[in-house]
């Protein structure tokens, strides 16, 4: 699968950018305030909400591993949280008009190591700790201070929502969840058979067996993929999936019709690629928010699945 | 996105930031053969998924929103 090796593409303004969205949306009751950084530095938060919430996010722009992207977000929460009980904060928040800090979060894209957690757990008591040695130093910490880690999954209602109604130049991209290896007992062979006569009629003479078995096995994968593509949006994107699904269905009923009035194969390859070319141009019109490369998958997966279901009838 | 019209076998273009080498044509389904420069991985794209330019979008993946 091509989009497999394909990493998140988001810098830290970016998701600093995308985490305020989320903020004001998610805690708009609690009156959520954004703190810029901007004037006299880094207030050391991002915003607060009048309810003691403060959110600091960070994005790491590397492809650490496992173990590097736990001890990255370890030292950034290490830094904050030092930041947070240094002796000048105090000022600071209250020039702001920050209440009592009751819950501190920590919004990172994702995180795969359960030490992060551990780290916040001992990183709270470090900080409830100071609190009850210092209660006057410290009166702008709630009692029941607590640092929460936040990750893009927590807002994925928020996220796609933006991205959705264009309110960010964020775009969405449909890598699905570690599909290395085509599950290939979802085609069965009527379906590949159907792939391959489609193939042949589209490509007629002149193919040689290998490349003929590399575009049917491109688009048996595409197949399969697509049904995983639109599982997960119908599931978890329902706005997404009728966006997606709404021209699907319209689309293929052209495509029904455009194949089977066409009675001369020598024009097969010609209308499959118009069918391409417009295809790839009314997703991007109607899905505008994904990324180019997810619209050029998309359209070839939804093409592998019109393959395979007959929706294409090409004459041989 | 700048598309390349012509693809020429064994030149150099670009997979979304990727650098690619393209391998083969299959000019009548709009595909092409591509092998990632300095990997071992070659896969089948569709052509306009190639460009002359690196294509870099600021993205979010669905893997990292979840669902299932």
């Amino acid at each position: 699968m091509i989009l497999d090796f394909y990493n998140d593409k988001l810098d830290g303004d970016s998701w600093e950018e995308l985490c305020q969205s989320c903020y004001r949306i998610k805690y708009q009751v609690e009156h959520y305030m954004e703190v810029p950084a901007t004037y006299r530095g880094d207030a050391g938060i991002e915003g607060f909400t009048q309810t003691g919430v403060v959110n600091q996010c960070y994005c790491h722009e590397k492809n650490f591993s496992d173990n590097e992207l736990y001890e990255n977000q370890r030292d950034k929460m290490t830094k904050d949280i030092t930041k947070l009980l240094s002796p000048d904060y105090k000022d600071k928040l209250y020039k702001l008009g920050v209440p009592v800090i009751r819950e501190w979060h920590f919004v990172i894209p994702f995180y795969k190591d359960s030490r992060i957690i551990q780290h916040a757990a001992t990183k709270t008591r470090e900080v409830l700790k100071k609190k009850q040695d210092e209660p006057e130093q410290y009166d702008y910490i709630s009692k029941d201070f607590v640092i929460v880690i936040k990750q893009a999954e927590d807002f994925r209602f928020e996220i796609t929502r933006l991205i959705r109604n264009s309110l960010t130049d964020t775009k969405l991209d449909l890598v699905i969840k570690e599909v290395k290896a085509p599950d290939w007992q979802q085609c069965n062979s009527e379906k590949v058979e159907n792939i391959k006569r489609k193939v042949a009629a589209v490509i007629g003479d002149g193919y040689d067996e290998e490349d003929f078995n590399e575009v049917v096995n491109t688009y048996v994968e595409s197949y399969i993929k697509g049904l995983e593509i639109m599982r997960i949006l119908r599931i978890s994107y329902a706005e997404i999936y009728e966006d997606v699904y709404s021209l699907e269905q319209a689309y293929k009923k052209q495509v029904k019709t455009k194949t089977r009035m066409n009675i001369d194969k020598s024009m097969n390859s010609i209308i499959f690629n118009e069918i391409l070319d417009d295809f790839e141009k009314q997703l991007k019109e109607t899905c505008g928010y994904f990324s180019v490369v997810s619209i050029i998958e998309l359209k070839t997966d939804i093409i592998g699945m019109w393959l395979a279901d007959c929706s294409m009838q090409f004459r041989k | 996105m700048e598309n390349v019209e012509f693809l020429q076998i064994s030149e150099q273009y670009y997979y979304i930031e990727y650098r690619i080498v393209v391998l083969k044509c299959f000019e009548k389904v709009h595909m092409a053969k591509i092998r990632i420069i300095d990997t071992a991985q070659v896969e089948i794209v569709d052509k306009s998924a190639l460009s002359i330019k690196s294509v870099v979008e600021k993205a979010v993946t669905i893997k990292m929103l979840g669902g299932n």
